[in-house]
């Protein structure tokens, strides 16, 4: 016991407190870093951070999505465009906002929102440290079976917002026959100083 | 007398010691807990370089072989010692960054691709008692190995860009294309074994396997195409010949680590010969019953499981190692043409014949 709580609290403690720091730091770098290619770089840490709080919320397989899905493949994404596009018009791309007032007010948007949501859901009351039986260990099964039974239908909805993005950048992408390949970004990157 | 048993004897030795010395018990069963995850990492970082010493001497000798050759022999009895004078030599060589690159970048970038490798390594099913940590991989161990690997070309990708280099950011460009690819068969050939084993963890599709070495799944015909396709996929994605367009010397100059030299340059290789070595876990034990016995269970030789494992690793090191020094490397749009024409269907379909396996109730 240590200031009356026993010592595994700390060591949960010490490692909320050190994930949590990370992702606020990756947050911030995000939005601080000037060059396009760090603040991704940064937008990795703090996805990466998200996901250890949710390996401390002993969300494994949300941990395990979580790197697959944001830190594997959106960042990589990120990356992957922000490569192509700086080496095509050969300039090094600026993080710029000239849109203050929308970005506060949808930050403010979504913090009301999370805040709403911390203070109105009613926990179920745990020792601090302790984790519901039920989520002990695999529950892998379980959440797959809520998703092809209880859940089928807002899981297939998701699935065909994919469907619908991946169309719309395979419209996006598609050149009409005839079309100059790179005729459109051209003229963009020599009115560049 | 298993890994995981000679643990536990480890942890109750160190806390009857610390009792003796005045500490709580509560304190030093947390101090311990904490020195197992402290020595469970470090375990991770070892494995990845003992990998590399022993695979990079394997390679050398394997290659020698394959073209009539002695391979290394003056270091030590037949060039025993090769690998140690590889590492001294790198160690000493001046570390050279580019004017031109980014100075942050280019450190951090062979950084990430070794971390990035040994994280796979944590949910890596050892023996019987489970990963380094001595637990379970939490249900969801080849989730967290199929995560973690996609992030491996991150590092490149950095490393790449860093050099500010022509050939070393074509090189990243073509590796994240590549294991982007790579990644889908590779996940497909996953599914099966998955749905065979009915669970996530990889310490569960061991013990799906459990039995002699009729009970592993590379002997089931419905497996057959998945232990072809993970192979394939596997060696593409740690960028080995012929899939190695990343780095390809001919074209690229060594591509994405054109411009690194000494330790950084020996971080890459380190990662990369860490890949190989988990890549042939995960086949061993996906494929092969992982630390299982090929006499039944349990063991009649009383062998640790570790070391069945490690044999088993060894045999698809060496036979990635032959089909390196026999392929020539494949051009980009083979290489491509290879991974959606081919691979990718070849994937579903294994994946289609695995359901109907399952509903037909042979598995």
């Amino acid at each position: 016991m240590l200031f009356g709580l026993p010592y595994t609290n700390y060591v949960e403690y010490l490692a909320f407190l050190s994930v949590a720091g990370l992702t606020l730091l990756g947050g911030l770098g995000t939005i601080v870093a000037r060059r396009v290619f760090p603040a991704c770089l940064w937008l990795l840490v703090c996805l990466g951070g998200v996901a250890g709080l949710y390996a401390l919320l002993a969300g494994h397989l949300l941990m395990a999505v979580q790197i697959l899905v944001y830190a594997g493949a959106i960042t990589v994404l990120i990356i992957f465009a922000v490569m192509l596009l700086q080496r095509h018009t050969g300039r090094i791309i600026m993080a710029e906002n000239q849109h203050l007032i929308g970005g506060v007010l949808a930050a403010g948007f979504m913090a009301t929102l999370i805040l709403v949501g911390i203070f109105t859901t009613r926990y179920q009351p745990l020792a601090f440290g302790d984790t519901p039986a039920t989520f002990a260990g695999d529950n892998v099964k379980l959440i797959g079976h809520l998703l092809l039974t209880k859940y089928l239908l807002p899981f297939e909805v998701v699935s065909v917002v994919l469907l619908a993005s991946m169309i719309g950048a395979l419209v996006l992408a598609r050149q009409e026959p005839g079309e100059n390949p790179g005729a459109a970004e051209a003229p963009e990157a020599e009115s560049q100083p | 007398m298993s890994i995981h048993t000679i643990g536990v004897i480890i942890k109750d030795w160190l806390i009857g010691l610390l009792a003796g010395w005045g500490v709580p018990v509560e304190l030093s069963r947390l101090l311990i807990e904490v020195l197992t995850w402290a020595v469970g990492a470090a375990l991770c970082i070892i494995a990845i370089m003992l990998a590399a010493l022993v695979f990079i001497y394997l390679e050398r000798k394997v290659s020698g072989y394959i073209q009539s050759r002695l391979g290394p022999t003056r270091c030590g009895p037949v060039g025993i010692l090769q690998s140690f004078v590889d590492v001294i030599k790198l160690l000493l060589k001046e570390d050279i960054v580019p004017a031109e690159a980014d100075r942050v970048l280019h450190t951090i970038g062979p950084i990430l691709f070794l971390a990035v490798s040994a994280l796979a390594y944590v949910v890596v099913p050892w023996d019987e008692g489970g990963t380094v940590a001595g637990k379970v991989d939490a249900g969801v161990g080849v989730l967290f190995m199929a995560a973690v690997g996609s992030m491996g070309l991150i590092g490149i990708v950095v490393g790449g860009w860093g050099s500010n280099n022509k050939w070393s950011l074509l090189g990243a460009i073509r590796g994240a294309a590549q294991m982007v690819s790579y990644e889908i068969p590779m996940l497909l050939a996953l599914m099966c074994v998955v749905l065979q084993a009915e669970t996530l963890s990889l310490a569960g599709i061991v013990e799906d396997q459990k039995g002699s070495i009729i009970a592993w799944n590379f002997l089931r015909p419905w497996m057959w195409l998945p232990v072809v396709l993970f192979l394939i996929s596997g060696v593409a994605e740690i960028n080995r010949t012929p899939f190695d367009i990343p780095e390809a010397e001919s074209e690229l100059v060594s591509g994405f680590h054109t411009e690194y030299t000494g330790m950084k340059f020996a971080l890459f290789f380190l990662a990369e010969y860490g890949n190989l070595l988990l890549v042939a876990l995960i086949f061993s034990v996906l494929f092969l019953g992982g630390w299982l016995s090929p006499f039944g269970y349990p063991d009649p030789l009383r062998l640790p499981g570790i070391i069945w494992l490690l044999a088993k690793s060894l045999l698809i090191v060496l036979i990635v190692m032959w089909v390196r020094w026999t392929l020539p490397r494949l051009r980009v749009d083979q290489l491509m043409g290879l991974a959606w024409k081919l691979m990718i269907p070849a994937g579903f379909v294994a994946l289609g014949v695995m359901c109907a396996v399952i509903m037909l109730g042979w598995a």
